[in-house]
């Protein structure tokens, strides 16, 4: 689901070619994405159809509807691709501002599954595979995989607190161990800070702490947060806006780099498994790497569509 | 054991034959804009400590809510937008229209509160509903049991915490949802303290037992939120008051529709 935006943030952009990591990451998210765990809190939406507004909801209160977790929860299989244009394209030039049409798509697998008194196991993998029209710019597919658990905190707001290990490889265009590939545990809290129905206002605070990574001078720590504001046109129209920042350390060289990411996105559910969504996204890096080799800046906007399975 | 059973069953028939008619009620609180009608007297502007007699039809207009206090302790909220009866020398009360809490002590013979096609049994139970003739009614319990029979004559019993939806000419019950009590108390006007004080100390102990008992279930992953929130504007300016005709006819049954398009929490899907 959450998908949708990774690709949109595909762009951009350009760095010097070696450092594969730094230019690809603003369309992976700044630091990995970690799924949004309120997301798919049950199965299925129970109570959607079976429980209307009604006039006087404000004198009765807010009816949350709660339901017990599926016994066994399905598999979720995503697809989906964007169509994005990007002023800032990772190039082999550098980070030359060059402009490109990009076209990404994903596909997914995941499981999340209640094991025992509350807590969950996430498992998931998608690949994405991510290409350029701009013949300077470079290509790239990338492998996560993750395996992680998770839990709510009703007595903390239902906060979610989440750990996950991650596995994470880019290639360009072979099939091989990777241009660059790590191995990373990952750790987290997710909140809603404010809900009525429609509106969503939410936070994450998240670190991740990589063991080992190739290249080497690759490897580095994050400490990341966001907030995410979620407003309902429509039951099947809702518009999302994020701004994330996330810090990143390096092991190597004492590089430390400040991300930023800043986007909307209005998402169209045309039905329960099909999804279409326009997004604009700005990204910027700001790293003290000298001769602001790995400073960057993008806009990147598009048109995508997804489609989802349950099995 | 069939005769302790049989001895029972005749001494809770007795404790309802019993059981004082809700005769009187004195208006505890009146916000904004609420009227009385005694019989079919036109109606009139309520205020707080007058004493309402058998017959008697409260209607409230736009933000506007009344709290009555029966000679049993028996305490019923009336939300916005609402023409409510009692007194019919029973322990009945009639919703035409509108929302409402009640909440009945324990031991004080329960009620039955009636709309034009269902009706529904409490002893000793607080609850809330909200009813809209042909259009939906909602019913739910905060603390007891309550037993909701249609005009098909079945019934369907609704404990603590568990909400129901349904048509109220539907030919069958859907099935119960179970909502979260805590925030739905934290932000039910009817339920404001600011507005109308605490309840009685043993409902709200039971209604805090519902809570816990819910975050219990909470904290062991039995219950989930699913990410569904059903809250409506109630009377703002989208929604009318009291139409001026049922102000000034009573009594009036008129199904007015103030209906809106469904407003609910779509999945989400943002990626944090």
């Amino acid at each position: 689901m959450r998908n949708k935006i990774i690709p949109l943030l595909l762009l951009c952009v350009a760095t010097c070619p070696a450092d594969v990591l730094t230019s690809t990451q603003n369309f992976l998210g700044l630091g990995g994405q970690t799924p949004n765990y309120n997301d798919e809190r049950t199965p299925s939406n129970p109570g959607v159809d079976e429980a209307p507004f009604s006039p006087a909801d404000s004198d009765l209160g807010i009816q949350e509807i709660l339901a017990p977790p599926a016994k066994r929860s399905p598999i979720v299989f995503d697809i989906r691709t964007d169509i994005l244009r990007t002023d800032n394209a990772p190039s082999s030039n550098g980070n030359a501002g060059e402009t490109s049409w990009i076209s990404s798509s994903r596909i997914s697998v995941a499981w999340r599954q209640h094991v025992v008194n509350g807590w969950f196991t996430d498992i998931g993998v998608y690949q994405d595979f991510l290409r350029f029209d701009n013949s300077n710019a470079t290509d790239y597919e990338n492998l996560t995989t993750r395996l992680g658990i998770y839990r709510f905190f009703p007595g903390f707001g239902d906060a979610v607190f989440f750990a996950t290990y991650e596995y994470q490889q880019l290639t360009t265009g072979t099939i091989n161990d990777g241009d660059y590939n790590a191995q990373r545990i990952r750790a987290g809290i997710q909140k809603t800070l404010w809900a009525i129905p429609g509106q969503e206002l939410s936070t994450s605070l998240n670190g991740a702490y990589e063991w080992t990574a190739r290249p080497e001078t690759s490897e580095r720590n994050q400490v990341g947060t966001g907030l995410n504001y979620r407003y309902s046109f429509t039951n099947r129209i809702y518009s999302l806006t994020s701004a994330r920042t996330s810090y990143f350390n390096y092991d190597d060289l004492g590089r430390n780099d400040w991300a930023y990411e800043f986007g909307t996105q209005l998402v169209w559910q045309v039905t329960p498994r099909i999804q279409a969504n326009a997004s604009v996204y700005y990204n910027k890096n700001d790293s003290n790497s000298a001769g602001g080799l790995s400073d960057y800046e993008s806009w990147t906007g598009g048109l995508g569509l997804g489609f989802q399975m349950t099995f | 054991m069939k005769t302790f059973t049989t001895l029972l069953l005749s001494m809770t028939l007795v404790m309802h034959s019993q059981a004082a008619p809700l005769k009187s009620a004195i208006i505890n609180k009146v916000v904004n804009d609420v009227k009385v009608s005694e019989k079919s007297a036109p109606a009139q502007s309520a205020s707080e400590g007058q004493k309402l007699t058998k017959s008697s039809t409260v209607l409230t207009g736009r933000k506007s809510r009344v709290e009555l206090l029966f000679q049993d302790q028996t305490v019923t909220r009336v939300g916005a937008n609402s023409i409510f009866r009692f007194g019919t020398d029973s322990r009945d009360m009639e919703i035409n229209k509108g929302s409402f809490l009640l909440q009945v002590p324990k031991n004080a013979g329960g009620a039955k509160i009636r709309t034009a096609t269902v009706t529904a049994a409490i002893t000793g139970t607080t609850v809330m509903m909200e009813y809209s003739p042909g259009k939906w009614l909602k019913f739910i319990v905060l603390e007891g049991v309550a037993s909701l029979t249609n005009k098909n004559g079945d019934t369907i019993e609704v404990k603590p915490g568990q909400m129901l939806v349904m048509n109220p000419d539907a030919q069958d019950f859907p099935k119960l949802l179970t909502i979260n009590i805590d925030k739905l108390v934290k932000t039910s006007k009817l339920l404001d303290k600011d507005i109308f004080g605490e309840l009685d100390g043993e409902a709200v102990i039971l209604i805090d037992n519902t809570v816990v008992q819910q975050l219990e279930l909470r904290r062991k992953g039995a219950l989930l939120p699913s990410g569904v929130l059903v809250n409506g504007p109630g009377a703002g300016p989208g929604n009318p008051g009291i139409e001026p005709s049922v102000q000034t006819i009573l009594p009036v049954r008129k199904d007015s529709d103030i209906s809106s398009s469904p407003k609910v929490s779509p999945p989400k899907v943002s990626p944090l």
